[in-house]
């Protein structure tokens, strides 16, 4: 070990950082992470707080946070990439200090948390955070009152930002005018009890504030209000559009493919969720595979964009606790 | 074909497409057709040579890999996941081990140098500094004064899960 040169001991050290695998003494996280393995010996340790690559990625969650903001080499002229988990209420403080010092230098955020409030206060500190190019918000908590419901405006950040992709689950996105042409991938996904006021036709808006979206996916799970849809709203073109995925309920994904307008050459995959299900007519039954299968091979040929990608072709059908899975071209 | 001699005056023939895995021996032969003179690798033994040879004959038929990897850390783990036989090939001795490591550097063999870091690495996991001392032989170096700190740092450290 000690032929190796310092340039092949970091190479090391990003491994076992990404793996996690050193092992502290006791139960639990490691909360120094790459900085516990700079008590091996001097040269190690001269290396690792000396490398600025093994400092471009910071986990910080609340057992770690003291720790993170210990060992973070802040010096250091790389762009950092931070993952951030909360577990409970009250991390967003520090954190936000830490944004207000160093968020022009944060390139990819993910932020994880149950508390809504925190979110969208971390979010508040955008103007810092120009330089961010990727996103991701997993707003974890299962809401009853729907006026906790978290709907981030991302419009109203817009201009300050220089996001590609946006990721965003337990949650949904708002775009208003004008149109955020820099974004190129689109995830959202939640559960009907974590927006119980979602219908389908909200979706559109967002997609019209992007109209540079290459990749857009929309995951909904559980059962879809009754009410009705708006139908007059105008078409979204989607020229770019590379990647399509819908999981819903089959009148949610007819509705919605049938107000886009996208390229031939998009791929395009839908999950239908067989649960119970509200039909038109106010009943309501349970979905079987085939009545599933039966009502999107009906609808899809009465869907503009459908009919431009030459036909849904079923390549793969999976049952799964998702649902069925359907991929065509 | 080409033919490499290594430091102790082994002389290794293979085909291109196997030597020219190794980016510095593409560099010397300069992508032409076969070499009349031996390329001499110096910093290279026999021994290890041939589990570089071995090695690039095995992967001789793969994509190439991309430069710079992209997503979470755990996409990039994933995408460094090794296959069975990498995983057999790099069992061997601790001294080999790091000779290899060496190797694929100076003949510029990017998987290889990853495959090897990656086995050190998976040789870290689950032990203390203390246990990894051990395990490579490593004199710590540290002053008194700074062993005392590094105890004081596992102290905090401990502190902070209670």
């Amino acid at each position: 070990m000690d032929h190796l040169p310092d340039e092949l001991l970091a190479p090391i050290f990003i491994q076992v950082r990404d793996a996690n695998a050193i092992k502290t003494g006791w139960d639990g996280p490691n909360p120094y992470g790459i900085l516990y393995l700079g008590l091996v010996c001097k040269r190690w340790h001269r290396v690792i707080v000396g490398y600025p690559l093994l400092w471009t990625q910071i986990h910080i969650s609340e057992f770690r946070w003291k720790a993170a903001m210990l060992s973070f080499k802040w010096s250091h002229p790389a762009m950092v990439e931070i993952y951030y988990k909360s577990l409970t209420r009250g991390n967003a403080n520090r954190f936000i200090e830490l944004l207000a010092l160093h968020g022009h230098r944060v390139s990819r955020l993910e932020l994880d948390s149950s508390d809504n409030l925190e979110i969208q206060r971390i979010l508040s500190r955008f103007p810092l955070l120009c330089n961010i190019k990727h996103l991701t918000i997993r707003a974890s908590a299962e809401r009853s009152d729907p006026n906790r419901m978290l709907v981030l405006r991302i419009s109203d950040m817009a201009s300050r930002l220089n996001l590609e992709s946006l990721n965003v689950h337990g949650a949904v996105v708002s775009f208003d005018s004008p149109a955020y042409r820099g974004l190129r991938q689109l995830d959202i996904l939640f559960t009907m009890s974590q927006l119980p006021d979602f219908m389908v036709d909200q979706i559109l808006p967002v997609l019209r504030g992007c109209p540079d979206l290459e990749d857009f996916s929309l995951k909904v799970i559980g059962v879809t209000p009754k009410q009705g849809l708006e139908r007059s709203s105008p078409n979204v073109p989607l020229p770019r559009l590379k990647r399509l995925l819908v999981q819903s309920y089959p009148r949610d994904i007819a509705y919605l493919l049938s107000r886009l307008i996208i390229p031939e050459s998009t791929h395009v995959s839908l999950r239908i969720t067989p649960v119970n299900v509200y039909h038109d007519d106010d009943s309501q039954q349970s979905d079987t595979l085939s009545e599933c299968l039966r009502r999107i091979s009906l609808t899809h040929r009465e869907i503009p964009c459908l009919a431009q990608v030459t036909s849904l072709l079923v390549e793969e059908i999976e049952d799964s606790p998702e649902g069925l899975f359907l991929t065509g071209k | 074909m080409v033919t490499v001699v290594v430091s102790d005056g082994v002389t290794f023939t293979m085909e291109q497409d196997v030597a020219f895995q190794c980016g510095l021996i593409a560099d010397f032969a300069g992508g032409g057709g076969d070499q009349e003179e031996p390329i001499p690798i110096q910093a290279v033994n026999s021994t290890v040579m041939r589990k570089v040879i071995e090695y690039c004959e095995h992967h001789r038929n793969d994509p190439p890999q991309p430069e710079v990897p992209e997503g979470t850390p755990l996409e990039r783990k994933d995408r460094r996941g090794r296959d069975a036989w990498d995983k057999q090939f790099i069992q061997v001795e601790q001294e080999l081990l790091f000779e290899i490591i060496l190797a694929a550097n100076y003949l510029n063999i990017k998987p290889l140098l990853d495959l090897g870091c990656s086995q050190v690495a998976e040789m870290m996991k689950g032990k203390t500094p203390a246990e990894i001392q051990q395990m490579f032989n490593i004199v710590n170096g540290f002053t008194a004064d700074e062993e005392a700190q590094n105890g004081e740092g596992e102290e905090k450290a401990r502190n902070l899960n209670s």
